[in-house]
């Protein structure tokens, strides 16, 4: 359209077509430095959920970050495989945040190196894209197979008992420290508290379970079925706060319970390639 | 509020401010379906529904297209064209407002609004396009987010930033159309000027007096030129144009060769003036009277102080004259005055016997005061309507009807004067003009075209004679030429047209160039021009350091979260007669300890703002304000601070830390 009146603006001298292209060619002009502007300083992270098991959509957090002091940004599609959560608005020096359900075929190490930021701010005639870097590193569990627990086969029983590493409410009283904030009333030793400037907290043992060392080698199918079932065996015995250990390939993973040893055992198996 | 409810609303707007300036020149069906499905279009959208489906629309589309298409002819493009545009933009306007439909309003507005400029040079046409470029930017913009995601709805703060950031679309597009309409490439002989809005050149002052020969003198009232000058004495209006120098005794004409006369302006000062000339048919160059040298137009100056262009005057055109107000031209050679002495050989008796009795004066100026003598004697009266049409005009109009206009005295009077042996000639102008003090200039329009005399004295100088103001109503009549001012709406409206067509219209390519290298000629001399006074150079470096400074005061002013929390905890601290609250004392624990409901009341909507990373709106900080004037009424007990206190998250400083951060 611009060309079409620019010619006829030319052919014709008349300076009212001539002020009308000029706008037109200022409206060019000023709309790409916008659009340009629109996906400059902006930085994008994933909130990853603790863990996420191949094959289960996993609800990821995208926070996109205006780091421009003055402009906000208009109509950022963040492409992230199939999904491209849009951001209609972000405040300059502001952020915003939208949630999408993710699902990743493979289990291991992933790593998100760049992602792509589209808009079509300020026409639609045009898409921008800019690529954004993330370097930012997850890792995938493989997806957990029913298998019942049966003693003896697959597993071992250990017969020590152990301990939880993890503080619980029903065991032995471990020790009493002051009160950090956040602690249950319940556990306020209000005795102790009398005699002294601040409040004291009992803390138990955890009840401790019968610990479950899993090896993989014993159990049935191909190294996938196999971790897979791993995988649920581990996640159900540690669910009912069972010690589990795991054999993988010679090494022992000494069983204990709670959540630092889920994830522990989750990642070994994650990131077992069969030696 | 919806996207696309505005945008709707903004495409109707843009197909009403870009059919305004052609609607006068749209045949009157498309006039009233334009105004018909205008507001239908706008009703309609209001209810969600539409006049026209898709087929239909596009076949009532192709049969306006090829009706006008069959109007067309090389004589007739532009009329069509516009009819056609508005008809498409008309259908547009009752159909679905999709996306694609609405972008095709903005494109057919667009187009309706150039071919409108085919038109008429108006300066309405400003208007309508800075509104244009406004609306169809805004309008684009929601487009996109209308194309994103059609049911998007914004909330105020967001639609307010959109404002805000979208406003730098039509500003940044107008001051850049500034600067590429004095860029953009132009040529001296445009190939379709046809198409352009071809101006009427007026006829102006006659280059022939034929008095008798009409009836009524026309008015047209239409601007003649506007002199772009100091304000003067409006006895000295005199603007001279062309020298009438040969007469069958009906009419007088020029002669482009007369004897030669002498520009005589020893102690004079000169007037310059700058003439802004509108399109006329005749290509002689206005002055005041007496131009000496006409300038910034190529012309040919003739020896009776005549100028006369050397390119056609059919366009706006601008140059400057500089002129002698009391200077004189004296015949070279007075031999040659015969030649403003001639005279038909047939004239009437009654003619002849006052031409002899004025005759018989001593020299020239006896003779000229006695014609002047017998013009006042005859009681003569200036009218330019209801004119008897005679074949003897002179004689008609001196001793039968006593009426006529400026030509009637003049041509009569320097008849008389070549009858008795005075040389006479004719001049025709301008008389008067109305100041413009806004503007600086007069506005002359054609209904002051005017005739005088010039008569050769005893020294053989040129005398201005002015018959006209010797008859009997010559006050209300020829001084009546000089209009009476602009008042000031007057003054306003006609700046700016001039403004208008100065800056707009009449640019072209030597205006280009002429800026072109004048600002290369400032550049070169720009060095020679700056100051050596240290003191200059030195308050000039301040004036980055100034503005760091001050920029800096300013950047580091708090936000008004944080000026609010400041004059809580001042408020508190008052309140509570201490001097200082302990550091670590966190907006909920001062709450607690105090006991206070307002703390309490402040630290919620405080900490709600604050937590949920949002800027405190106009009622929250009403509130808040409201707070902390009702807590300088009481006084606070506050206890020293517990140790729970001390692992509080929400501490003041950690709450000022956090609302900095808050855009």
């Amino acid at each position: 359209m611009t060309l079409l009146l620019g010619f006829a603006a030319v052919n014709t001298g008349n300076n009212l077509l001539y002020l009308l292209v000029s706008a037109l060619l200022g409206f060019m002009a000023v709309s790409g430095w916008l659009g340009q502007q629109n996906l400059r300083k902006l930085c994008l992270s994933l909130v990853l959920p603790q863990e996420i098991f191949v094959g289960q959509p996993a609800l990821v957090g995208v926070r996109l970050h205006n780091q421009r002091r003055r402009l906000p940004a208009f109509l950022i599609r963040v492409e992230l495989g199939n999904e491209q959560p849009l951001f209609p608005q972000v405040a300059a020096a502001g952020h915003e945040e939208t949630c999408l359900l993710l699902s990743f075929p493979q289990r291991g190490q992933q790593q998100i190196d760049d992602i792509w930021l589209s808009s079509c701010f300020p026409i639609n005639f045009f898409v921008r894209s800019t690529r954004v870097s993330l370097n930012q590193s997850l890792v995938v569990f493989p997806q957990p197979l029913p298998m019942p627990v049966i003693q003896g086969e697959g597993y071992s029983e250990q017969r020590t008992q152990y301990t939880s590493a993890r503080g619980g409410d029903s065991g032995d009283l471990r020790s009493i420290h002051d009160y950090q904030g956040g602690e249950p009333l319940k556990s306020i030793h209000w005795k102790l508290s009398a005699r002294h400037d601040n409040f004291k907290v009992k803390q138990h043992e955890g009840q401790a379970a019968r610990p479950l060392i899993i090896e993989l080698e014993q159990l049935d199918g191909n190294l996938e079925k196999r971790i897979g079932c791993a995988t649920g065996m581990a996640i159900n015995q540690l669910r009912r706060q069972q010690a589990v250990g795991l054999k993988l390939a010679g090494r022992l993973i000494s069983p204990q319970s709670g959540t630092g040893q889920r994830r522990r055992l989750l990642t070994e198996l994650a990131l077992y390639n069969g030696r | 509020m919806a996207v696309e409810k505005i945008l709707r609303l903004l495409a109707a707007l843009v197909a009403l401010v870009s059919t305004a300036p052609a609607f006068l020149y749209l045949d009157l069906p498309v006039q009233v379906v334009i105004s018909i499905l205008l507001i239908a279009g706008f009703i309609i959208d209001q209810r969600d529904g539409r006049l026209l489906s898709p087929l239909p629309a596009t076949l009532i589309s192709f049969v306006f297209f090829f009706f006008y298409l069959a109007q067309m002819s090389r004589s007739n493009i532009v009329e069509p064209v516009v009819n056609m545009l508005v008809l498409l933009l008309a259908v547009r306007l009752v159909t679905e407002k999709s996306g694609r439909n609405q972008l095709q309003i903005f494109v057919l507005s667009t187009f309706i609004l150039a071919a409108s400029s085919l038109l008429s040079l108006s300066a309405g046409y400003l208007a309508s396009l800075i509104l244009l470029v406004t609306l169809v930017t805004f309008g684009l913009l929601l487009t996109s987010f209308y194309a994103t995601d059609p049911n998007l709805r914004l909330n105020r703060i967001q639609w307010r930033s959109l404002l805000r950031t979208g406003s730098i679309l039509p500003i940044g597009s107008l001051l850049l159309m500034l600067f590429f309409f004095l860029v953009l490439p132009r040529t001296q002989y445009p190939l379709w000027n046809f198409l352009n809005p071809q101006s009427k050149p007026v006829a102006g002052f006659s280059e022939e007096v034929n008095p008798g020969s009409l009836a009524d003198l026309g008015s047209s009232g239409e601007p003649a030129f506007r002199a772009e000058m100091d304000e003067i004495d409006p006895q000295e209006l005199y603007w001279r144009g062309l020298v009438l120098n040969l007469t069958d005794g009906r009419s007088w004409s020029r002669a482009k060769y007369p004897p030669i006369d002498l520009l005589l302006r020893e102690n004079t000062t000169a007037q310059k003036q700058t003439i802004y000339n509108e399109p006329r048919t005749s290509r002689y160059l206005l002055g005041l009277d007496l131009p000496g040298d006409i300038k910034e137009i190529k012309n040919q100056r003739f020896a009776d102080g005549v100028f006369e262009s050397q390119q056609r005057l059919d366009k706006r055109i601008r140059f400057t004259v500089k002129s002698y107000l009391s200077g004189l031209l004296k015949l070279k050679n007075p031999q040659e005055s015969e030649f403003y002495l001639r005279t038909p050989d047939t004239m009437t008796q009654r003619v002849t016997e006052i031409a002899d009795e004025i005759a018989t004066g001593e020299d020239r100026k006896a003779k000229i005061q006695a014609a002047k003598s017998f013009f006042t004697r005859q009681q003569l009266s200036y009218a330019s309507r209801n004119l008897q049409r005679t074949e003897t005009p002179v004689e008609t109009f001196l001793f039968e009807s006593k009426r006529g206009y400026c030509e009637y005295f003049a041509s009569s009077f320097a008849l008389l004067l070549r009858l008795a042996g005075v040389p006479a000639r004719l001049v025709g102008g301008y008389l008067g003009g109305r100041y413009n003090q806004l503007g600086g200039y007069y506005l002359v329009d054609e209904d002051m075209a005017h005739v005088w005399v010039e008569a050769l004295d005893d020294a053989n100088h040129w005398q201005r004679i002015d018959p006209s103001r010797l008859a009997i109503n010559a006050e209300a009549a020829v001084t009546g030429l000089s209009r009476s001012s602009f008042d000031w709406p007057q003054a306003a409206a006609d700046y700016l047209e001039n403004a208008w067509s100065r800056l707009v219209i009449t640019y072209d390519l030597n205006t280009q160039l002429n800026l072109i290298f004048s600002t290369g000629n400032s550049l070169r001399h720009f060095r020679s021009q700056l100051p050596d006074n240290r003191n200059w150079w030195l308050s000039l470096a301040m004036v980055p350091v100034i503005i760091i400074l001050f920029s800096k005061k300013v950047w580091k002013r708090p936000a008004s979260q944080q000026r609010i929390l400041k004059r809580y905890l001042a408020m508190v601290c008052h309140s509570a007669g201490l001097k200082q609250l302990p550091l670590d004392l966190g907006l909920f624990n001062l709450a607690e300890q105090s006991g206070e409901p307002l703390c309490h009341d402040f630290a919620k909507i405080f900490g709600q703002a604050v937590y949920h990373d949002e800027p405190l709106g106009k009622e929250q900080k009403n509130q808040l304000n409201s707070i902390i004037r009702q807590l300088a009424m009481i006084n606070l007990n506050l206890t020293e601070s517990s140790p729970p206190a001390r692992n509080q998250r929400c501490s003041a400083e950690a709450m000022i830390d956090k609302s900095t951060r808050i855009p």
